[in-house]
């Protein structure tokens, strides 16, 4: 019988080693796609899951049980990979733009694509875009929120979003079989 | 995170495309947090041995100043003597004799009578004496137990002197240095009394001393007790006389899993201290006034660690082995061919358990109520067993007992060093408290084993003795 969610805290808490690779054979595979989408290398998101993974366990006695294990868990992740990556996003200029037109009328249709190529396209976004791509359009936070996040600009979140953006489109065109749809 | 903000249906799309998304961790990224994790673990561990040290070295530091106080506290006497080494007596009051220049002496060596009824006996009430004849106050507040032995012939005309006891003359110089006799000893009528040795070289503001010393040696005194004790234990891990290293410079290992012998090669190994735990029982004899000889009987369980970077596993049976150094649960008898490395970062722990027998002599440097002594002796030291468990369950947990197949001795001698505080209470009880040393000196692995192990512990134990009277 499969321990129960209390239960697997609980022995982390207690240093217990078969509950902590209980906890990490439970999330571990939807958190290296976290850290997969904040990197350009398989190694490195596995670098940046080891990193969460002993914050976790080392932290666990803070998790408060009212809340949920796997946001927690998904939010340690996000800041791990943000503080790894932290040096690398403002090697890039970014230019500050007060209000970034963004058209959405252009929509397109993702349902063909299988989420590892989605990926790709994610990682072969410059570091600074591929950051806030990922807060604004996956985590969902707010362009204030980012630029809080990240000592920027809300300016340049926005810019940086806008290429993205831009860039992704550009991507998911060149591709066969895209699907183009008017909602 | 955003709730109310309005996304269009391209960002919704990649949220959804990637909420339930997974990807397969390679095996090595649990093998890394177990190991970094392993590691951290090891850092609290040794954590709590510093812990350990310092509290013994911290022992060690009080029991050393604790004695010097009390050592030096007892010193107060003009020539250096101890005061706690002199006997109680009753006494009502003291009377100081003159300078004594151009006196003449006459020696009694001895008074027989009662210590009481003694006409020339003056003892020390715990009180300021002010002496009728000089203004000098004479401090007795720190004169426990003093006998002051007067012989000068200022008294009552009612009192019998010295001379009138014995009958000599004393004869004055002249009439206004009046004779000072020494009494050199005091025999007491009761034989179980002792005689009060007067030792005319002490002078306490002019007045001699005759004093008994405190003579807590009664002979052949015996104690029985028990103690536990807990602290630091370093298997002390070298290279043997067959070094790995020497081994590879010689070709024996080929590949790295397998020597060229086909038994399978321990990997790069990282040994780590750890706590040990103790009870023992043990009995003591106080054969002279400052020296003990005890001995006992101690049972240990001393914990460590081993670090080996290999772990590997049978291809038929899918068992898991770390072959170390110091052996593994791997049986010779497999064809190493058959196995292959599937991991590292192995954490393994050891439980060795120990049987000694201490046998140590000390000597008191203090013998008063509280006791310092220091104590070196040997120990034959019995190895019982030891288990053999991985945290993660990675192997399976195995045990070494004595033997042949065993890389260890069945026995070995050690080392003692320990320095002893005691409290004595209700006359037979002592409480002791003893930050010790131990090393062995000789190998605790065999000679064909190829690192050797000298293990050493430092530890403080607490113990209860009952004192034979």
């Amino acid at each position: 019988m499969a321990p129960s969610e209390e239960e697997i805290i609980s022995g982390c808490i207690n240093g217990e080693r078969q509950m902590q690779k209980v906890l990490y054979e439970t999330y571990s595979k939807r958190l290296l796609v976290i850290s997969l989408r904040y990197s350009k290398l398989q190694q490195e998101a596995e670098d940046i899951l080891q990193e969460a993974f002993i914050k976790i366990f080392a932290n666990i006695k803070k998790f408060r049980e009212d809340s949920s294990l796997w946001f927690w868990m998904k939010k340690i992740t996000i800041n791990t990979a943000l503080n790894f990556h932290r040096s690398k996003i403002f090697l890039y200029p970014m230019v500050d733009v007060d209000n970034l037109h963004e058209d959405k009328s252009h929509d397109i249709s993702l349902s063909k694509f299988h989420y590892q190529e989605l990926l790709e396209m994610i990682q072969d976004l410059p570091s600074g875009c591929q950051v806030i791509f990922n807060l604004y359009a996956i985590e969902g936070y707010k362009h204030s929120e980012i630029a809080e996040m990240l000592a920027v600009s809300e300016g340049t979140s926005k810019s940086q979003y806008a290429r993205a953006r831009q860039l992704l489109i550009n991507k998911i065109e060149d591709k066969k079989g895209v699907q183009y749809g008017i909602r | 995170m955003a709730s109310d903000k309005t996304l269009g249906s391209f960002e919704v799309q990649w949220a959804e495309v990637f909420e339930h998304a997974e990807a397969q961790p390679s095996a090595q990224l649990w093998i890394s947090i177990d190991g970094a994790l392993a590691n951290a673990e090891a850092g609290k561990y040794r954590q709590g041995i510093v812990f350990y040290r310092l509290l013994a070295a911290a022992s060690i530091f009080i029991a050393l100043g604790l004695g010097t106080l009390l050592y030096y506290q007892n010193v107060s006497t003009p020539n250096g003597k101890a005061l706690s080494e002199i006997e109680v007596n009753n006494a009502d009051e003291i009377t100081r004799i003159p300078p004594q220049k151009n006196l003449s002496k006459e020696t009694i060596t001895a008074i027989e009578g009662d210590k009481n009824e003694s006409p020339e006996s003056q003892i020390v009430d715990e009180k300021m004496v002010e002496n009728p004849d000089h203004t000098a106050h004479i401090p007795i507040d720190h004169l426990h137990n003093v006998i002051l032995a007067n012989a000068s012939d200022e008294r009552k005309n009612t009192e019998p002197s010295v001379s009138e006891l014995y009958n000599e003359p004393i004869v004055p110089i002249d009439d206004n240095i009046k004779p000072l006799v020494t009494l050199t000893a005091l025999k007491f009528k009761n034989p179980d009394e002792k005689t009060l040795s007067i030792n005319t070289d002490i002078h306490m503001y002019n007045v001699p001393l005759a004093v008994v010393k405190k003579d807590r040696f009664k002979g052949n005194q015996l104690w029985a007790g028990l103690g536990v004790s807990s602290g630091s234990f370093d298997p002390k891990i070298g290279n043997g006389s067959e070094s790995p290293q020497a081994d590879a410079a010689s070709g024996l290992e080929s590949d790295g899993l397998r020597a060229s012998d086909n038994t399978l090669t321990a990997g790069s190994e990282k040994y780590e201290p750890g706590f040990s735990y103790a009870v023992a029982a043990n009995a003591g004899w106080k054969f002279a006034r400052r020296w003990i000889l005890q001995g006992g009987l101690q049972y240990q369980i001393a914990k460590s660690g081993t670090q080996t970077d290999k772990l590997v596993q049978n291809r038929v049976t899918e068992e898991s082995f770390a072959p170390t150094n110091l052996g593994s649960s791997f049986n010779a008898t497999q064809n190493a061919a058959d196995f292959e490395v599937i991991g590292s970062d192995v954490n393994l722990n050891n439980n060795f358990q120990f049987l000694s027998i201490p046998l140590k002599v000390g000597y008191l440097v203090l013998d008063q109520k509280v006791q310092l002594g220091i104590n070196a002796g040997f120990s034959a030291d019995f190895f019982l067993k030891n288990k053999v468990s991985e945290a993660n369950q990675l192997i399976e947990s195995f045990e070494q007992s004595p033997g042949n197949d065993s890389p260890y001795h069945k026995t070995f001698v050690s080392g003692l060093f320990g320095i002893e505080l005691g409290y004595n209470f209700l006359d037979n009880y002592y409480l002791t408290l003893e930050p010790s040393y131990k090393r062995s000196l000789s190998s605790f692995t065999k000679e064909s084993s190829v690192v050797s192990s000298s293990p050493s512990r430092l530890g403080l134990t607490v113990g209860f003795r009952y004192l034979f009277r």
